[in-house]
């Protein structure tokens, strides 16, 4: 059962501590007495950052949730234990945790999200783009432009080898490529 | 606070595409999670990234069907001789129904691909789509929304071979009814 969640806090007074002084004052408060507004603000604060590394690594928005919930939870329960030796290295021990749970996750031992109770949750992210309208706007863009995103996104090819089947630099592919997605975000967001 | 070192757009790019070392790739990877402003940056454009990840085209390469089965999709196949009339049903247990249309391909540089209703009016025009001239194939990808888009239907999928200066051919005809 969800019992607290990172944006439902009044984190004003927490906003502003760097990302060391966060750590610092959540492992203050130890197990026994949690700071609950600190780690509403650490989850508020690190929550997107790390859907963001799992969407880059895991492909799959469901998938990135998962990750930032289950990495979250490991961060916090390590700083309330006193095992973040340095405070500093906040982002660091964030990001071996991250990578330990993609591994896990992309060799399909994808764990259902346990939600404690007490325990602070990620905020569900923005809606995310809608694949009818991505499809419409993928269909408008010339030929070569959408070949160069298929072969980099669908078929995850190296820009080198993309660049070779359709006679182009890998200089000259990576600016179609970047003058595409900028096209299609546009035309995503609404625009032409 | 601003960032001193902000990771232009490319470089964001480069990096969900899968384009930088491993290094590289860590160093971003750390950044964005310590960098506020440039994981907000980078949240504005993952979304779309990740959905042309999982953006599937309308006609396949092998690469591409090879990602979709790595991905563990339900993918159902049905391979349909060239001018044949056939029923293709797209089984209820599969995400993706892989059309494989046969044709004489081995002198084929470039083929379009159109796919018009019964009466002739035109549902798609794909122009210079992959094919397996060895195996001479064409994979259409059909995926389940497109029955809702187009209901069961009856429809004609034509190939065109594209020669240049000259008028393209065709090549091969298939009548598909999906259900």
């Amino acid at each position: 059962m969800r019992a607290s969640v990172c944006y439902g806090w009044d984190v004003s007074s927490v906003h502003d501590l760097t990302d060391e002084e966060l750590a610092r004052r959540i492992a203050a408060g130890g197990a026994a007495a949690r700071d609950s507004e600190a780690e509403t603000e650490l989850c508020h604060r690190f929550g997107p950052r790390v859907r963001l590394y799992g969407l880059r690594h895991l492909r799959d928005e469901d998938a990135a949730r998962d990750l930032a919930q289950q990495a979250l939870l490991v961060v916090l329960e390590a700083i309330r234990a006193g095992r973040l030796e340095s405070p500093d290295r906040l982002a660091a021990f964030l990001f071996g945790a991250c990578r330990n749970l993609a591994l896990t996750m992309r060799r399909g031992a994808r764990r259902a999200i346990v939600e404690y109770e007490g325990e602070p949750t990620v905020a569900p992210a923005e809606p995310g783009v809608d694949r009818r309208r991505l499809a419409t706007c993928f269909d408008g863009l010339p030929r070569r432009e959408q070949k160069i995103l298929t072969m980099s996104f669908h078929e995850e090819r190296p820009i080198g080898e993309i660049a070779d089947a359709l006679k182009l630099t890998a200089v000259n592919a990576r600016v179609i490529r970047h003058r595409a997605i900028a096209r299609l975000r546009t035309c995503v967001e609404g625009g032409a | 606070m601003s960032c001193r070192e902000p990771l232009p757009v490319e470089v964001l790019v480069d990096y969900f595409a899968g384009d930088l070392s491993n290094t590289e790739s860590e160093r971003i990877d750390l950044h964005l999670l310590s960098c506020a402003e440039c994981s907000a940056g980078a949240g504005a454009l993952a979304p779309l990234l990740a959905a042309l990840y999982q953006h599937v085209p309308y006609v396949l390469s092998a690469a591409g069907l090879h990602a979709l089965e790595c991905r563990k999709l339900r993918i159902a196949s049905s391979v349909v001789p060239a001018d044949a009339r056939t029923l293709v049903p797209f089984p209820d247990d599969a995400d993706l129904l892989v059309i494989k249309l046969k044709a004489p391909l081995t002198q084929v540089a470039q083929l379009d691909c159109e796919l018009r209703t019964l009466d002739g009016h035109p549902i798609l025009a794909l122009t210079d789509v992959p094919f397996d001239a060895q195996e001479g194939s064409v994979q259409i990808a059909c995926q389940r929304h497109f029955l809702e888009l187009y209901g069961p239907s009856e429809f004609k999928v034509t190939l065109f071979r594209i020669d240049e200066d000259a008028p393209r051919v065709p090549i091969a005809e298939y009548t598909l009814r999906h259900v």
